[in-house]
């Protein structure tokens, strides 16, 4: 057995089921090892890609997504994907092959430090210098990536020790980590003080974020803020951890928020923020946070706990077993009338939301209108992968998710991440309805992978929102730089129509309103990947 | 970002305790310079256990800022242990090399001066003296004072290192407990 061989059997060991990647000399050992392998490959077009499929995968799989790309530029365009998901805590192991171990630092042919030009965005690299070596650093790495604070692991794997020997392979069944020792379970005297603090409180508002889904805890907490009727607002990554119309949800906290959550960020006078960084997208001013309210912080990462925002009581741990913890509490607070208050003010953002942004004078098709038309006609448990751009807006704003999922890129905001992670979704859970939302600028990003969907028979619905200007930069341009619009024009774009009969997919075309409705059934309703136009005036904002 | 209130800027000496990995220093080095986090000094050096290395790092920055240090390295997978070493609770030591240009005459007063601050001379050349002192840092900056009336030809500095004064504050390697006596010999044969 070689270190190649090793490798895939630890990938068994973890019960990997696919690898998402990019042959190329420097790793193929690795991939002929896995041809003796019941583990699935998928070859993507451009090895970012590979990521961004591995991450929707690991959002709706619970597990840890894996990618197996070469040496040098192969590993080079993998950057991007694994910064995306660094930046929302998911979690990847990523395999690149390297140029011999003798050779490393010389220069030679697809050679790249690709360790070192990760450094700042994953949460831990391994270079392999020895073939034994192996099953300690696979288990290490899978380790790391899928506790704690998740996040993505690299391992750089020279091709010479790939062709190693393994004399005898043995998987650790424990690992001696003492360096590395995350916290799960909360601070019970903490704990005790939220207790206590809820009791007190007359406004308590939950403020939950990407940790509550990266932990597996949605359950927990809608069936606790339904409990003690506490309103919920969320950040961008703590979408869907409750349903859009959950008479507790008040909405998206943050410039491109709801007025009612944010409203009741300020009016509250106990805000829990449960997963989630109060990163400067959703509170604009983190030290006022703090002002005339007492600030509870949950977080697996200590590190989140005090970064944006000083919280009167700092409780560090999983979410799943500390709302475990709170829920065995006695907590006699009852906050429904509380609740009530704010969802009437989150009625008023609908009616707003309504009469600005998705009524039509001229019979055009309003992006805020059809992203809550094709939401709502999507199946319950569906899965709705946002891109990047005004289109992200629109949906964090019109997007009813029932007991489904919101996905996006939030923390890196990468263009062209939700075709990969919707084809990554649906290779996770084929049964559940995966659609992907995208401006023009993000499809034309990755749209390659079209060929990727059909190749494995994954069947993805993907809508663009179709303005032939890349439509954020243009309505910054359009308020800060007085309409001097700036390489914005997305002239020369391809006829879409002819890009879904060049990947074998239906097509849809949506121009009127009044063919709206229509046009999602038959979207929706297809079989097979469908590819969808949405014609939308270039003068909407977000 | 708008600060809260104490944005005074202190100065703090850490021990950092790290696995001795290939690349860990670059890690813990690469962690300040990304975000921006002062270094003043870094030392480092294997420790009685050579799967360990000791680093002091002496750093700069307003109450969050040095919160956000401890936090962000303590988070990195090699990081054993992080201790902030009080100046009141520990030692710092810094050595300094200095090669000073020293005529006959001069080479007497220098050698008087490095007497009273218990330095040594370590190389005599017939242009040249090279001393080494030994001390916190304001020592050495006292004695580099004292020295400016003379030519410095070069200087090397190693940046402080330092422990906790007694046994409060110890960070054992492994376990509860220091290792035994003759652990280390013992366990370099294994």
């Amino acid at each position: 057995m070689n270190a190649a061989d090793a490798a895939i059997k630890c990938l068994e060991k973890e019960q990997v089921e696919y690898v998402f990647g990019y042959p190329g000399v420097a790793i193929c050992p690795f991939f002929d090892s896995i041809l003796d392998s019941e583990i699935r490959t998928v070859l993507v077009r451009q090895e970012q890609n590979a990521a961004h499929i591995a991450s929707g995968y690991a959002r709706i799989s619970g597990k840890t997504g894996v990618v197996a790309v070469t040496s040098g530029p192969g590993a080079e365009n993998l950057i991007t994907g694994i910064a995306t998901a660094f930046a929302d805590s998911i979690p990847l192991v990523c395999i690149t092959g390297q140029v011999d171990s003798r050779l490393m630092g010389s220069d030679v042919f697809q050679e790249a430090d690709i360790s070192g030009a990760v450094e700042s965005f994953v949460k831990y690299s391994y270079i392999v210098r020895k073939a034994q070596d192996v099953p300690r650093i696979f288990k290490e790495a899978f380790h790391i990536a899928s506790t704690g604070r998740k996040g993505p692991v690299l391992i750089d794997f020279p091709i010479d020790i790939q062709n190693d020997t393994v004399s005898r392979f043995s998987y650790p069944e424990t690992l001696n980590m003492r360096t590395y020792k995350p916290t799960v379970k909360g601070n019970t005297a903490q704990v005790r003080k939220v207790v206590k603090e809820l009791q007190k409180a007359k406004r308590p508002v939950l403020c939950v974020g990407g940790g509550v889904h990266l932990s597996g805890a949605v359950q927990l907490i809608r069936s606790f803020a339904h409990e003690h009727g506490i309103p919920v607002v969320c950040t961008m990554m703590g979408l869907s951890v409750m349903p859009t119309d959950d008479p507790l949800f008040i909405g998206m906290v943050g410039n491109n928020g709801q007025d009612a959550s944010n409203q009741a960020m300020n009016l509250a006078d106990l805000v829990i923020v449960v997963g989630a960084r109060v990163a400067d997208r959703s509170i604009n001013r983190p030290n006022l946070i703090t002002e005339n309210k007492t600030l509870v912080h949950i977080d697996v990462d200590p590190a989140e706990i005090g970064k944006n925002a000083g919280p009167n009581i700092p409780l560090v741990g999983d979410i799943q077993s500390i709302f475990e913890d709170l829920s065995a509490e006695e907590i006699t607070a009852d906050f429904s009338e509380w609740a009530l208050e704010l969802k009437e003010l989150s009625r008023k953002d609908e009616e707003k939301l309504e009469a600005e942004g998705m009524n039509s004078a001229g019979g055009e098709v309003r992006p805020l209108a059809f992203v809550r038309r094709l939401s709502e006609a999507m199946e319950g448990d569906g899965i709705y992968v946002a891109d990047v751009g005004q289109n992200q807006l629109w949906s964090c704003r019109g997007a009813m998710i029932k007991d489904g999922r919101f996905l996006t890129s939030g923390g890196m905001g990468t263009m062209g991440y939700s075709i990969g992670a919707a084809i990554g979704a649906k290779l996770a859970a084929p049964g559940r309805q995966t659609v992907a939302v995208c401006g023009d600028g993000g499809f034309q990003m990755t749209f390659m992978e079209l060929a990727t969907a059909r190749q494995y028979g994954v069947p993805v619905k993907i809508a663009v929102l179709k303005n032939n200007v890349l439509g954020l930069v243009r309505q910054y341009q359009h308020f800060t730089y007085r309409d001097r619009f700036s390489v914005i024009s997305l002239d020369g774009s391809p006829d879409l129509s002819k890009i879904a009969e060049a990947y074998g997919m239906s097509f849809v075309r949506l121009e009127r309103e009044d063919r709206m409705e229509e046009a999602i059934k038959r979207f929706l309703d297809s079989d097979g990947s469908v590819l969808m136009e949405c014609v939308i005036s270039p003068d909407e904002t977000a | 970002m708008e600060m809260a209130e104490d944005t005074q800027v202190k100065r703090k000496v850490f021990q950092i305790l790290v696995d001795n990995t290939s690349g860990v220093l670059s890690r813990i080095a690469g962690l300040f310079s990304r975000r921006g986090y002062n270094i003043e000094s870094i030392t480092a050096g294997v420790t009685a256990d050579p799967r360990f290395t000791r680093i002091t790092i002496v750093t700069s920055g307003d109450d969050i800022i040095l919160e956000q240090i401890e936090k962000q390295v303590a988070k990195l997978i090699d990081v054993r242990n992080i201790m902030e070493l009080k100046p009141e609770g520990s030692v710092y030591r810094e050595l300094a090399m200095i090669k000073v240009e020293a005529d006959k005459e001069e080479r007497q007063q220098i050698v008087a001066i490095t007497d009273i601050f218990r330095g040594k001379i370590i190389d005599v050349a017939p242009e040249s003296l090279m001393i080494e002192i030994t001390g916190n840092s304001g020592k050495i900056e006292a004695f580099l004072k004292l020295l400016d009336g003379y030519r410095i030809l070069e200087l090397a500095r190693t940046g402080i290192a330092g422990l906790s004064r007694g046994i409060d504050h110890l960070v054992f390697l492994e376990g509860e407990k220091p290792q035994e006596k003759g652990w280390i010999e013992q366990h370099l044969k294994a």
